[in-house]
This record gives C-alpha cells, structure tokens and sequence, in this order.
C-alpha cells in the first residue's frame, strides 16, 4: 500500500472529531499516475470522515497527481503551499480543502515542543 | 514614507512616489501588489521623454487617487503649455485614467510613453531587486503586453492593455497623440496580475467579489460607514481620526484564497495579509463599533488553526495561526511564512476574544460552534505551550527560520535583561501568562454558561487562580517594584522594564495590592514620553528611541494599556495615556502608524515618525476606537451597556450614537471633566 491509499483507508478508521463537527461536504480527488487517474471521494458528515474510491462529481475537486500526493498523505507536503505553487489544484469550494491540513499527519521527525527543549543537550 | 502615495484594497496595493510613477527602491517596496507578489515593478509616464511633475494629489478613496501633473522639473514658475491628469483605482484589476491638456492656443503633437516592468518579486524581497529562480518573458501581442513569470507549474502574470491604440514593445507602451488647440485625449490602461490555478485560470477567480467594480465599493464603503456609531465631539483630532480609522479598517479588508470570510489585511506595505495576533486585537478593539471584525476573525483563525506537529512551521495541534503568506517563496518551501503558527499568544488571545466577543453581541450561537476550537485552545495552553511543565507559557522556534521571540514583540532583541544580555530559551514573556489566566477564566465562564461542562469551568478557574498565585511570587521583582518582563530557562527573571507589563492589567492577572505601583511604572517618565508609552524604559540599556520593539511606542500597544489602567479603577491615567496619544494621531493626518519613535514630549514637541512603520495599519486603526471606548467607560454588563466617563478637560464633550450590541443600539454622552496637567 502507497502512502495514499493508506491515509484514505485509515480516515476511515478514525474516531469521530469534534474539531470536524461543523463540516459537511464531498471532497473528489483526481489523482494521476502516467495514463490513469484515481478517484477518491471524501464525504464530511457530523465530525466523521469517509474514503471511498467512488467516481462521483463533489463540491470540491483536487487534482495532483499520485507521486505527489504520496508526499502529502506521508505528511512530507503541505497542503497548502501546493496550491500556492500550482503543484496541485483546486475547483469549487476551497474552504472544504482547508479541512485536508487537519486530517494529514504531521511531517516525518517533527518534535513534540516539550522534548525539543528537553532534549538541547543532544543537538 | 512622507512622500509616497498608496491605494489599496484589502491586500492588494499600489504604492508610488508623488508623481505616481513606480520605480525599484532599496528603501520601500515600490508597485503594484497583491497576494505578496509584485505584479508592477515599473511604472513610469513621460511626455516627448520628459517626466513630470505633481502640482497637486487628490486622495479620493481608499481605492482611488488623482494626481495633477506638469512636465518638467519643479521651477518656483510654472508655466505648463500641458498637463496631465492621472486617476488611478484598484478594484481587482488596477486601472490607471491618463488624460492630457492642451493649454496652447495651437494644435500640438506629444508622444506619451508608460515604462512598464515586472520582476514578480515577493514582497520582502522587492527592495533588493534580487532575481527570482525561475524564467522571466515580456510578451507584445495584439493589443496587450503579456510579463511572465514561470517556476515549474507556477504561472504568475500581468497583462496590460489599453482603451486607445498604443505603440507596444516589450517595454512598454506609447501613444503619438494629436491634440487641437485647448484639446483633451485621454486613455485608459489597464493591468491585470493573476497566479494561475486549475485549469490555467486565476486561481483567485472563484472568489467571491474578487473582481468587484469601484462603484459597488464605493456603496459598500458607504454602508461600512452608516453602520458605525455616530461620533460628535468637540475635538476636531478626534473626529478626524475616528472617520479614518472605520476608513482604514474598510480598505484592509480581503477575502481569504480558502476561508470566503473577509479577513484583515495587517499594515501598509509590508504585513497586507492576515497575521493572527493583530485579527484577534483589532476584532477585541472595535467590538463597541464594528462587531463583524471580531467574528470574521474568530471563524478564520478556527479554520486556520494547527492541526499537527510541524517543525518547519512552528505548528502544534490547537495552535493559532501567526500569519499567511501567498507569495511565491512559501510555495516553494524557502520560507515557512506560507501558514506560520509560531506566536504563543494567538492561542490564549482566541478564547480571550470569543468570550468578550458574546459579552458585547450576545452571539452565543458562535460561542456553541467554536467550542472544539476553543477547547483545542485551552487545552494547548496545558500542553505544547506549556514547554517546561511549570504551567506557564513558553516559546522556543524549532523552524531554523522562524521567530526568535513569539509575542507580539517578535524582533530578535525585543526580551532582554535591564543591562542588555539576551536570555537563552525557552522564555516565558510576562504578557503571555497574563492572556493565559485571562483565557482560562474567560474559557471557565463559557463552559458553564455555554457548554454545559461545570467541572471543566471549575478546573479552569482553580487553574486560573493557582497562575495568578505563582506569577505574582515568581515575576515581580520586589526591589525595583515593578514585574520581569520574562522569566528565563533557569527560573530566573528577566529584569528589563518595558511595556509589556502593562498588558497584565488588561488581563486582571495584576494582584490589586501592586496595582497602582504598575500603573504608577507605566506612567512614569522613563516608560512614558509624553505621547504614549515606550515599548522599553529609557534607562535600559536596549533602549532606542527607534527601535522597533525597544524604544518606539506602539498603538496597539498603548491601547491595551489603556483598557487596562481602566479595569483597575486608574480613569485618570487611562484618561491621559487616551489623550496624548489622540493628540499624536492629529500629527499623522488621523491615521496612527504602526508605531512612532520614543523621543520625550519635551524633547521634540511632536511625535516623530518610526522609518519604516505601516500606515494605514489594523491595529493602529483600532487604537482609536479603544481611546474612545476608553473615555466613555463603555462595558457591557449583562444585557446592557454601563457607561462611566473619564474625559479630560481639553477634549470637551464626546457623544457616541448608535453603539451596537446585544442590547440593540445605544449612545453613550461625556463631558471633559479630567484635570490634568500639560505633558
């Protein structure tokens, strides 16, 4: 499994989110890989999130394509300066893209703030 | 920046000299901007090769100027056979009317020419003249000149064209004009900056109002200004700096690329964009006036807020937001500034203003949507914040280019020792423990009332009052009388006397037996100079008198001071710290920079100008409503409005109409009555 089928397939495993509560809405994403494109349909409803592989048109529709994506699902890419560099697009309502920043994970080796100043001795 | 004539419209602005033309300057960053790019770089009208000169500028709106101009160079006579007039507005696209004049008794032929040049640079970057990576092109085709700027998939461009035929090469543009005697011709250019998004289309093109035309704006200004409260006073100062500021906080509006709220754009020209500290306190100063500032900035920063560890950009899960930028820089990742979380007050500061927010609206709906993001809040105070497990709020940078001090004073040498040494990290700046407290027993307040969580309110409140306990024994320092400005990684305090202390009363977290000490410190002639109160003492040994966050004195700054001098019972002094500073705004025409040098009253007789300050700024903008606020001794209690005025003698009468909140509308009515001494 690529890191982007695993991201989608744990949103699905993910407790609900109160953070998430006031959200409703589908996220369609188009994600390229040479000749192909992956589907994936992101349905926001009452602090729960779903992924399926579903071709459906939504209300917001990301397109990137897959490699790129990898970096994003592994927490590597931020959202949000690839739409700023035209890295990865968005159409319809963006404020549903603002969302993907709370469900990525954080980027690989980042420290907690308490053992970053725990640990100056080490750096 | 004395002679330099901005437009804007919320984050887009054009910045020229006097006689409108644009050229590089290493001193400011001259243009056309917008989302942080500069889409103009030259712009620079000549008639028969001769640039011109300004007889006159007509500051029209926010959005629009007109400059009267004459070719040829200033003489003490001016006798011009021609004349220019140039009207410029911004409401999405940049439009630039050139009309010509002929004064002579006779025909006349002139060639007119516009030098126009792009280097797309970011904002910061734009004084240097440095060359982006990337391919730059100027392209003529029919009827328009196309500059380019491509870096991998990130298109930026500008495209001008023109209402009349011109000559166009890669430079610019020319027009071989006829004029009969006493003729008139006139053009009008057009240029147009876009960042391409999906489907080669502007990537802004979806947002609402984005390309809105001058006449909607002027309506909506309009109604922005019927909404206010209706100001009458006797001091003319006054008068004239309350309507520019609801006119400035009206122009710094934008709508956001994802969040379709406005947002606040910071300060003129380097700050237009959002940064969360200066949201949160211009929608905390103008709740009395202008109640939407605070709500929009309470959704934006909920939607914003950090939602994962992030090294590069000082993110935490709950974290508040410092800033967004849009340029290209941060899409490439060479800066993190793209969506910065590396402040430690925003967070306490967001719960601050969303219970102050329903005290003044009654908007508990709002207060029952945020609860998450105001729980997140909270509980980010216990825990990413809380970087030494003491309780107190720390900050320390992981992002090597990120912030080395993260409260509102965030230049490098802004948290010092009296004798100048620089603390290591992390360090506990007095202030944020202040909004801390405050933040908890405003957050206890709406978990009782609001969230139906009694326990979590009483833990809050026995957290509140254990923080107030322990920062009274561990920051004041009993010899000199007044609190540490930090405490430093050992425990031990960082001695220097600045103003930070002040916001301590705005947060109540002062014990009320050193109360009037503090209040006695602020407005003692070292921290105060006779226009406002010195962001560091003059003894220190930091101290400049144009030091940015070490000497120079702040609006903003002085506003929450105020508010504060208030709260503890101080009218009198809220009252003369409120009436020097409206007496300094009558020297920047109304509009308070971001901040103006720490020179003594006595010394230069008026307040002198900070090089490099903003203007128009947010904050600043809302200093004056908070003045007011303050001289009228405006609070909401329960489901009215109390008032109580403080005003001194020299201001006269203030009457306040139409004050909204949840009691409707109300007036609010004083009468000068403050003696006070001169400064």
């Amino acid at each position: 499994m690529d890191p982007t089928t695993e991201f989608f397939e744990a949103l699905n495993h993910r407790a609900p989110d109160p953070l998430l509560g006031k959200i409703r809405g589908t996220v369609r994403f188009e994600l390229e890989s040479g000749t192909d494109i992956d589907t994936w349909l992101l349905v926001f409803s009452a602090g729960s999130v779903s992924a399926t592989q579903t071709d459906r048109a939504a209300d917001c529709t990301v397109r990137t394509d897959r490699e790129y994506f990898n970096r994003i699902a592994a927490g590597e890419a931020n959202p949000f300066a690839a739409l700023l560099r035209n890295r990865l697009t968005v159409e319809g309502k963006l404020f549903l893209f603002s969302y993907l920043n709370r469900l990525v994970p954080g980027t690989p080796g980042a420290h907690e703030p308490r053992d970053w100043v725990r640990g100056r001795g080490q750096r | 920046m004395n002679d330099l004539v901005s437009i804007l419209d919320g984050n887009t602005f054009m910045l020229s000299d006097s006689t409108g033309d644009v050229e590089p300057s290493p001193n400011y960053p001259s243009g056309l901007f917008a989302w942080d790019t500069r889409f103009l770089s030259r712009w620079v009208l000549t008639i028969n090769g001769e640039r011109l000169h300004e007889l006159s500028i007509d500051d029209l709106q926010y959005f629009e100027c007109r400059f009267f101009l004459v070719p040829g160079e200033p003489t003490h006579y001016v006798d011009a056979k021609t004349s220019v007039i140039r009207q410029r507005s911004l409401a999405g696209a940049f439009e630039e009317e050139l009309t010509v004049l002929n004064h002579r008794d006779e025909p006349v032929v002139l060639t007119l020419r516009m030098e126009i040049d792009s280097d797309f640079a970011d904002v910061f970057d734009a004084r240097e003249s440095r060359s982006l990576p990337g391919r730059t092109a100027k392209l003529v085709e029919p009827g328009r000149l196309r500059l380019c700027h491509e870096r991998h998939r990130h298109v930026a461009e500008t495209i001008v064209t023109s209402s009349e035929p011109a000559e166009i090469d890669a430079d610019g543009l020319t027009f071989r004009i006829e004029l009969g005697a006493h003729g008139r011709w006139s053009t009008t250019l057009r240029a147009i900056g876009t960042i391409q998004g999906a489907g080669g289309r502007d990537v802004r093109e979806n947002l609402r109002g984005y390309q809105e035309a001058w006449p909607e704006k002027r309506r909506e200004l309009r109604e922005w200004l019927d909404q206010a409260p209706k100001l009458t006073c006797d001091s003319e100062t006054l008068d004239d700096a309350y309507q520019r500021s609801l006119v400035d906080l009206a122009a710094l509006q934008y709508i956001g690329l994802t969040s379709q709220v406005k947002l606040m754009a910071t300060g003129l020209p380097w700050y237009m964009t959002l940064f969360g500290r200066h949201s949160l306190v211009t929608g905390f100063q103008t709740l009395p006036f202008i109640p939407q500032i605070a709500r929009s900035a309470l959704w934006v920063l909920a939607l914003l807020q950090g939602g994962r560890v992030d090294d590069f950009r000082d993110e935490e899960p709950g974290k508040i937001m410092h800033e967004i930028r849009y340029g290209e820089p941060g899409g490439f990742g060479d800066s993190p500034y793209t969506t910065y979380y590396g402040a430690a007050d925003c967070t306490p500061l967001f719960v601050v203003l969303l219970d102050e927010y329903e005290r003044w609206t009654g908007d508990a709906e709002t207060v029952r949507l945020l609860e998450y993001e105001a729980r997140s809040a909270l509980a980010w105070i216990d825990t990413y914040g809380n970087l030494m497990d003491d309780g107190y709020v720390w900050y320390e940078r992981r992002s090597p280019s990120g912030l080395e001090n993260q409260g509102w004073k965030d230049s490098w040498n802004s948290v010092t020792y009296a004798d100048g040494r620089l603390p290591g990290n992390p360090r506990a700046t007095c202030e944020l423990q202040g909004y801390a407290y405050d933040a908890k027993v405003r957050g206890a307040r709406l978990a009782r009332t609001f969230w139906n969580d009694p326990a979590y309110a009483d833990r809050l409140e026995q957290e509140a009052a254990d923080l107030r306990d322990r920062f009274n024994r561990d920051f004041w320092i009993a010899d000199q009388g007044y609190y540490a400005l930090a405490l430093d990684a050992e425990g031990g305090q960082v001695d220097a006397l600045a103003s930070n202390m002040g916001h301590l009363l705005w947060s109540g977290i002062v014990d009320d037996s050193r109360a009037e000490q503090v209040a006695e410190v602020l407005l003692d002639r070292h921290l105060f100079s006779g226009w406002g109160i010195r962001t560091l003492a003059r003894d220190q040994a930091f101290y400049n008198p144009v030091g940015y966050h070490t000497g120079a004195i702040w609006p903003s700054d002085n506003s929450l001071i105020a508010l504060g001098l208030r709260r503890y019972g101080f009218a009198e002094q809220a009252a003369r710290l409120a009436v020097a500073m409206v007496e300094a705004s009558g020297y920047f025409g109304g509009r308070m920079p971001e901040a103006f040098a720490g020179y003594d009253r006595r010394r230069t007789k008026y307040p002198v100008q900070y090089p490099r300050a903003c203007s128009p700024h947010c904050s600043s903008a809302g200093t004056t409503l908070v003045l007011l606020r303050t001289l009228l001794g405006l609070r909401p209690h329960q489901d009215h409005l109390t008032i109580d005025p403080a005003i001194p003698e020299r201001l006269g009468r203030i009457e306040l109409v139409g004050i909204p909140g949840r009691w409707g509308r109300t007036d609010a009515f004083g009468r000068g009555r403050v003696h006070l001494e001169p400064e």
